[in-house]
């Protein structure tokens, strides 16, 4: 057996099937689910995407079209916006679930940890992964960070950009025993534990502000241990299976995006995890459409023919969240409940169009079993539309205890039961 | 729009005393009344707020109230507005001070932090220890934010950083282990005149046995007509006086040489390609200019002409089961002896008087450069004795291998023994002796004495070591762990003696590695990336030299050859503003109109003419086209290169959440300009930037020289900074030569950050004001301010 074998079976040593998992927490009840997805460069201004009239009964715009069968279950701002409305403005997707001020060179102290990570730290205790971050290849336009997650050392995660090796982590079956992989475990372990040797070593001879960038080195030992950690408690525990098929190389545009929705719908039925967020990509789907790059589009500075490339690529990204939420509507659990009734689910860009830092383009939909409701078009008032109090209100929804995430000021009620 | 995108810019200090006579009253009449004493919404209390922009905090709070005013949130909608006047001289005020501010508080700490390798340091040093070049697209990129990729503080590690550097490290040594032969892929055809003649001799016999009967299933009228239209044509293709000399090529008649092997191409694609042809031109009038068309290259075959020769190119081109090729024809204006376009079904008799080009044959290669031939050696630079255990040589292969890993510092016991044990446990395991070095091997590329560059900083002495001397001279030059030589130096204690300090530097510039710096510290000043987000239109009049990802290539080359050329012949940094030379091939030549002939291969220094346009950083192909938005050229941001590189002037980031704009569709470029500056949070910069830029349009998006008309001689007016208005473009860059030394001080400020590996900024003033008052009395010579940068006593410092 190689090393290389080993990690590619390494936390996929997989999964019970649904019910065991649910049997293990003493479940009668599915779990909730959190699903973050992120697109870069936003959407087409001036009531293209947004609606114009508040309210339950919002009218449908160009850009929303193919998402007026699920209108009823839609939560969308007008203001939504971060309280530090000075981005970078190309940075459009860095500090999105984080709240995170860019200006400041550390952030601040509150909010370096995406709000997926904090939600991961309760929702993933009993999951094969904790939590599942997809992104693009490239950052294409999202700005710094590797996918939509960072860690609480406002580190990017990295994320999957690969469907077919997403497939092969979540369901491939490594051709490793039982055995050999306890004993690449422990290698493993040796291996940290030299690491960490030489760095104590090291670390004699530094400077103190040297010392904080060798923490970092001790601090992805400490990240590999615990998964390590994990791998060991799944060990004797067999691989689910997917209720789909292994997707096909090189896929690009919208099936790719379209696989990359199945494998997370997969990765939720299947309890895997219970956290998943994606860095959507843009530029593949821009390219399948015979459209212009991101960035022209984005500055289309009131060209007509630009801005009718910008509503084609709103409605074919809307199209494909359709049929994202048509999954999840159609997955039944084990009470017959629909995974869509135990998922919240968010969609949106960190920023609205052109260098518009503010009242951002955001959907918020799933019905969270039940602890959130859809409110239709919605204006919040002036002084609590900030981003951070979505994802307390979504936080808290999902069962943590807390009552700040980032600068939050308040809750969102609007969409609270 | 790109070339609406706002760009904050600094001029100059005037505004300082300004500061508070203008804010004051600003804040007084528009933001007290809720922002006060009395009222504070949003708990923003104005009228006691700091001016001392010294404090971190009272920037940000200043930065907030900017961002507000830049997004017009506020005043809110409901209160009298503040005056255009009066909005755009505070937003130009707050810009300037926040800059300001931000340049102090950059350079407050002049400490080195301790950082791993960056990625172009990682990969070259992986070249160094294993002989295996990683694939750039293939490695995590940094996502470092700093201004060089060589600055701490941008530079992090994670989990999985860590076994991504594991992953790669087994990727090199599978490679080095494989023990396969080295890749090198040829094809070659002899005799294409005999491959041509005996197809066309074939088809001619297949077309008799038809007897000229058109083949009824193909269903077409006229087909008995085309076969006897092909009959002909392929005769009088076969009674040409040189058909047995080469295959014989029309104008603008395209081949495709046949590389299968097996139904698999022979080749992988895009590469580096070299492409030999012996052939001759005949049949040509004097004035013509000819060339092999290759993609979009046009490669100058003029040497053709006279006799029969054979032509070697290096072409970064698309080859895979065949490669197209095509003779092209340039006779300037008019169109003689363009042949009429065959199109289907139609066969034109071939008329042997027509200028042809004779291809007898033809040869390609492709070499994969991932690997080095000694690769191997590297690792195992002795093999092992018979009387040897394969312990102890193992033993010696891993101290060998973990020393160069870490840089001349010996592998401790403990570390040792536990890669030993890992070795002994394969070899247990039935492993191969050599194949069970790869883990140990792999271990050391990703444990954090290699990872870090790390210096000794405990130690009472406030200088590094010789060794940590030729580390940091090394990477700074190389981007690359020192060679031999450097080591032994750096043993003997001689590296920091002054002069051999300079023979250095003068050998390690001249080593091929030193493109390392250009591509690091140039290139990134440049900010030559942008390039890369734009699809680049050709121009009208380009002729057979095409804009193409071909081209372009050789365009990007092109300021890192210069800066190259500057630094290795010692030449001053004023060359930047403006040249009597630049270093081309002959392609480039071309592109700019320049009538030279020299090698396609090599990049030469080729004087210019008299009042070229050309000559400097702003007349170089790639920087023009980065410079606009692929349609067409943007004057903002040729203005922001102007005064930002060429001026060395400060330029903060476009400011977020500025209402779009409605696009001016009429008028010039100017005018539509003109029109954006309406609005108060754009004219606060842009009545700053974009007279400064107004002189580039004279040069189109792709680069090519427009020249000065009646259409554009409004246009290309404008002004710059303290230094006066400028009729056009040649009149503006010789106004810049007035400021060079502004320019060489910036210059010199941004090449000493990459040499330092960390922010320049206040507290270094003192040092880069005694560089550049030396570089002046010097004329600027660049090779000696980086040596001077090199011998100070801030390069040797903790």
């Amino acid at each position: 057996m190689n090393r290389r074998d080993f990690l590619q079976g390494s936390g996929a040593f997989l999964a019970l099937p649904t019910l065991e998992t649910f049997a293990r927490e003493k479940r009668s009840t599915p779990p909730l689910r959190l699903m973050f997805i992120g697109f870069p460069w936003g959407v087409t201004g001036k009531n293209n995407w947004f609606p114009s009239s508040t309210g339950k009964n919002f009218d449908i715009t160009k850009g929303l079209k193919p998402l007026a069968k699920h209108k009823n279950d839609l939560t969308i701002f007008k203001n939504i916006s971060p309280l530090h409305n000075a981005h970078h403005p190309h940075n459009t997707l860095a500090y999105y679930l984080t709240c995170m001020n860019f200006r400041k060179s550390n952030g601040g102290i509150y909010d370096l940890i995406s709000c997926d990570q904090l939600a991961a730290e309760k929702l993933g205790v009993n999951t094969r992964y904790s939590s599942l971050q997809l992104s693009s290849l490239g950052n294409e336009g999202a700005g710094a960070g590797l996918s939509l997650a960072w860690d609480k050392l406002g580190k990017p995660v990295p994320g999957y950009t690969d469907p077919v090796a997403l497939f092969n982590e979540l369901f491939g079956d490594g051709k490793v025993t039982v055995e050999q992989r306890r004993e690449m475990i422990k290698k493993e372990r040796s291996i940290m534990d030299a690491f960490r040797y030489q760095s104590r070593i090291l670390e004699r001879n530094v400077s103190k502000s040297d010392k904080d960038k060798l923490d970092e080195y001790f601090t992805s030992i400490r990240h590999i241990e615990k998964g390590l950690t994990k791998s060991e408690q799944w060990i004797d525990t067999p691989k689910p299976k997917a209720d789909m098929t292994k997707p096909k190389k090189g896929l690009q545009g919208k099936a790719q995006i379209k696989v990359m929705y199945d494998l997370m719908v997969a990765a939720l039925q299947t309890d895997l995890t219970r956290v998943i967020s994606y860095r959507q990509p843009l530029n593949a789907l821009l390219k399948e459409l015979s459209l212009s790059n991101a960035h022209p589009i984005n500055h289309h500075g009131g060209k007509q023919e630009l801005i009718e490339q910008s509503i084609i690529k709103d409605q074919a990204q809307s199209e494909l969240f359709s049929y994202l939420i048509e999954r999840l509507k159609s997955i039944k659990e084990f009470d017959n409940s629909s995974l869509f009734d135990n998922t919240i689910l968010t969609y949106g860009s960190g920023v609205r169009s052109g260098h518009m830092n503010i009242k951002l383009p955001i959907i918020v939909t799933g019905k969270g079993k039940g602890k959130i409701k859809p409110a239709g078009y919605v204006e919040l008032k002036e002084d609590k539309n900030r981003l951070s109090n979505l994802w307390l209100t979504i936080l808290q929804s999902a069962g943590l205890e807390i009552d700040s995430f980032s600068h939050s000021n308040g809750l969102i009620d609007e969409i609270r039961v | 729009m790109k070339y609406l995108t706002l760009i904050f810019l600094t001029i100059s200090s005037i505004y300082c005393d300004d500061f508070s006579r203008k804010l004051k009253p600003f804040l007084e009449k528009h933001c007290i009344s809720c922002h006060g004493p009395d009222k504070q919404k949003g708990k923003l209390r104005l009228d006691d707020i700091s001016m001392n922009f010294s404090s971190l905090d009272t920037a940000e709070q200043w930065q907030f109230i900017l961002d507000e005013l830049n997004g017009a949130t506020m005043p809110p909608e409901d209160e009298p507005q503040p005056s255009n006047q009066e909005l755009t001289e505070v937003l130009e005020t707050l810009t300037y001070q926040i800059e300001n501010a931000k340049k102090i508080h950059k350079g407050k700490n002049r400490e080195v932090i301790m950082r791993r390798l960056n990625k172009r340091e990682y990969i070259n040093t992986m070249y160094e220890l294993t002989g295996v070049r990683l694939n750039t697209a293939d490695v995590i990129d940094d996502q470092n934010t700093a201004d060089y990729d060589n600055h701490g503080e941008g530079l992090y590690v994670s989990s999985f950083l860590l076994g991504k550097y594991r992953e790669y490290a087994f990727t090199a040594l599978d490679k080095v282990f494989s023990k396969k032969p080295l890749k090198a892929i040829r094809f070659e055809e002899r005799s294409l005149a005999q491959v041509k003649n005996d197809w066309a001799k074939k088809q001619i016999a297949e077309i008799k046995k038809k007897n000229f009967q058109s083949n009824k299933s193909s269903g077409r009228k006229n087909n008995r007509e085309d076969l006897r239209a092909k009959h002909d044509h392929l005769q009088s293709y076969l009674a040409q006086p040189f058909v047995d000399e080469g295959q014989v090529l029309d104008h603008n008649e395209e081949i495709h040489i046949n590389t299968k092997k097996g139904k698999q191409g022979l080749f992988n694609g895009w590469g580096d390609y070299k492409i030999a042809i012996e052939a001759q031109v005949k049949n040509l009038k004097a004035g013509t200019k000819v060339y092999l068309v290759i993609g979009d290259r046009h490669l100058d075959i003029s040497k053709l002409k006279d006799k029969k020769q054979v032509l070697v190119f290096n072409v970064y081109c698309q080859i895979k089961t065949n490669l197209k090729i095509k003779f092209y024809l340039d006779q300037g204006q008019g169109n003689k002896g363009k042949r009429k376009k065959r199109s289907k079904g139609e066969f034109p008799l071939i008329d042997p008087h027509a200028p042809k080009l004779i291809l007898k044959s033809l040869a390609i290669e492709y070499n994969d450069k991932s690997i080095a031939p000694d690769a191997y050696k590297k690792i195992f630079p002795v093999a092992k004795k018979n009387t040897e255990s394969y312990e102890r040589y193992a033993g010696n292969v891993i101290k060998y291998f973990a020393n160069r890993a870490y840089r001349g510092r010996k592998i401790s016991f403990e570390f040792y023994k536990f890669l030993m044990g890992i070795y002994k446990d394969s070899i247990k395991k039935g492993i191969d002796e050599i194949e069970a070095f790869k883990e140990p091997l792999a271990i050391i590329l990703s444990s954090p004495k290699f990872v870090y560059l790390t210096e000794v900083s405990t130690t009472n002495n406030k200088y590094i070591s010789d060794l940590e001397l030729a580390i940091r001279l090394s990477y700074f030059l190389w981007s690359a762990p020192p060679d031999k030589e450097l080591h032994k130096l750096a043993f003997s204690k001689k590296l920091r003696n002054p002069s051999v300090l300079k023979q250095q530097l003068i050998r390690m510039l001249r080593d091929n590695r030193s493109r390392a710096f250009s591509e690091g510290f140039f290139n990134k000043w440049l900010q030559m990336g942008n390039l890369n987000l734009i699809e680049v239109k050709n121009s009208h009049d380009s002729g057979p030299l095409k804009y193409s990802v071909q081209l372009e290539k050789l365009l990007k080359q092109e300021p890192l050859e210069f800066f190259r050329k500057l630094l290795i012949s010692n030449l001053s940094i004023v060359n930047m503003i403006d040249s009597d030379f630049l270093v081309l091939n002959q392609t480039l030549a071309s592109y700019y109109k320049l009538p030279v002939q020299i090698s396609e291969n090599k990049f030469q220094a080729v004087k210019l003419p008299e009042n070229s346009p050309r000559g400097g950083l702003m007349g170089m192909g790639a920087i023009l086209a980065m410079l606009g938005n692929g349609d067409r050229s943007s004057p903002v941001l040729r203005g922001n290169f102007v005064l930002t590189k060429m001026m060395g002037l400060h330029s903060p980031e476009p400011p977020p959440n500025v209402p779009d704009l409605e696009v001016q569709t009429h008028g010039n470029i100017k005018e539509k300009l003109l029109a954006h500056q309406a609005k108060p949070q754009c004219a606060s910069c842009h009545k700053t930037i974009d007279p400064a830029g107004f002189g580039l349009e004279s040069f189109d998006q792709s680069g090519q020289w427009v020249g000065i008309n009646r259409q554009n001689n409004t246009v290309v007016k404008g002004k710059l900074p303290g230094l006066g208005e400028y009729k056009n473009y040649f009149e503006q860059r010789n106004l810049l030569l007035k400021n060079k030394d502004n320019f060489a001080k910036a210059f010199i400020e941004n090449l000493s950050s990459y040499a330092f590996a960390r922010k320049v900024g206040f507290a270094d003033s003192a040092l880069i004001s005694r560089l550049s008052a030396k570089a002046k009395k010097n004329n600027y010579l660049l090779r000696d301010i980086v040596c001077d940068i090199v011998l100070s006593n801030e390069f040797k410092m903790k």
